[in-house]
């Protein structure tokens, strides 16, 4: 379901604003609660817990309500969605490599492999 | 191997060919040569092309492929050093939107008569919407660019 199109907008989307990447990168140290979240971020509680509910909506993270206490972590599924871009990347880079091999292979016939 | 973070990623290519390292780095640096293997797929158009491999040069493929969407390679050398090392960044832009900015480092080793490659490349993505909208048209460059790979090998 993560690498369906529309998963991956939300995904983009939500780490486009640099708070959620905030939120993220200090989820990424380990699970925190919204109150610790919002200690470095200059926002309303109010704030915070909407990014947070944005987060968890697109599946970034996963959040736990025990008493009043909500904890939330990051979850790594999705982050492997992302490696997903990146591998994209790196095969496009690969079939590349492909046509300059076969360029330095024509440049010198005698050494192409049969 | 890749590594990612929320917003970036970097992965290495270990290639071998069957070339000595001159050679293979002329691939690089000949503006002619480079041409041939880094393009987009056929059918497409270049509409803008620069090929200046020297350090503080730059190249640029502007591209406009064949389903109509534009992809902007802005990339500056920043080290170029004769069969042994480039060092360059680069900015993607599709369809006018700024989509990611890498740092790349080609290194070239001999090994025997031959050469071995090493190329990392690190990737920032920016606009996180339309990225998704490039994933989709890039899967569809990517499977016709293995058709042409093997029209090449052929």
């Amino acid at each position: 379901m993560l690498d369906h199109s529309t998963d991956l907008d939300n995904i983009f989307q939500a780490l486009a604003d640099p708070t959620r990447r905030a939120i993220v990168e200090q989820l990424g140290t380990g699970p925190k609660s919204v109150s610790e979240i919002a200690l470095p971020l200059d926002m309303t509680l109010a704030a915070v817990v909407q990014h947070v509910q944005l987060l968890e909506n697109c599946q970034l993270i996963t959040t736990q309500k025990q008493g009043r206490v909500r904890t939330c972590r990051i979850k790594p599924e999705t982050l492997k969605t992302l490696e997903g871009w990146l591998n994209q990347r790196r095969r496009q880079w690969e079939q590349n490599f492909d046509r300059l091999a076969a360029v330095l292979d024509e440049q010198s016939p005698k050494r192409k492999k049969p | 191997m890749t590594t990612t973070s929320p917003t970036s990623g970097s992965f290495t290519i270990n290639r071998n060919f069957n070339h000595p390292m001159e050679k293979v780095f002329k691939a690089f640096s000949d503006p002619a040569t480079k041409a041939k293997w880094f393009t987009g797929p056929k059918g497409g158009d270049a509409l803008e092309r620069v090929i200046e491999v020297k350090t503080g040069g730059a190249e640029v493929l502007k591209f406009k492929h064949p389903s109509g969407m534009i992809t902007h390679f802005i990339a500056k050398y920043h080290a170029v050093e004769e069969a042994k090392r480039i060092v360059y960044s680069y900015d993607l832009m599709i369809d006018g939107r700024h989509h990611s900015t890498s740092l790349a480092v080609v290194e070239f080793m001999p090994a025997g008569k031959n050469t071995a490659m090493i190329f990392t490349e690190h990737v920032a993505w920016h606009d996180g919407t339309e990225l998704s909208k490039g994933l989709a048209s890039r899967e569809h460059g990517t499977s016709w660019q293995f058709d042409k790979v093997a029209e090449v090998l052929a």
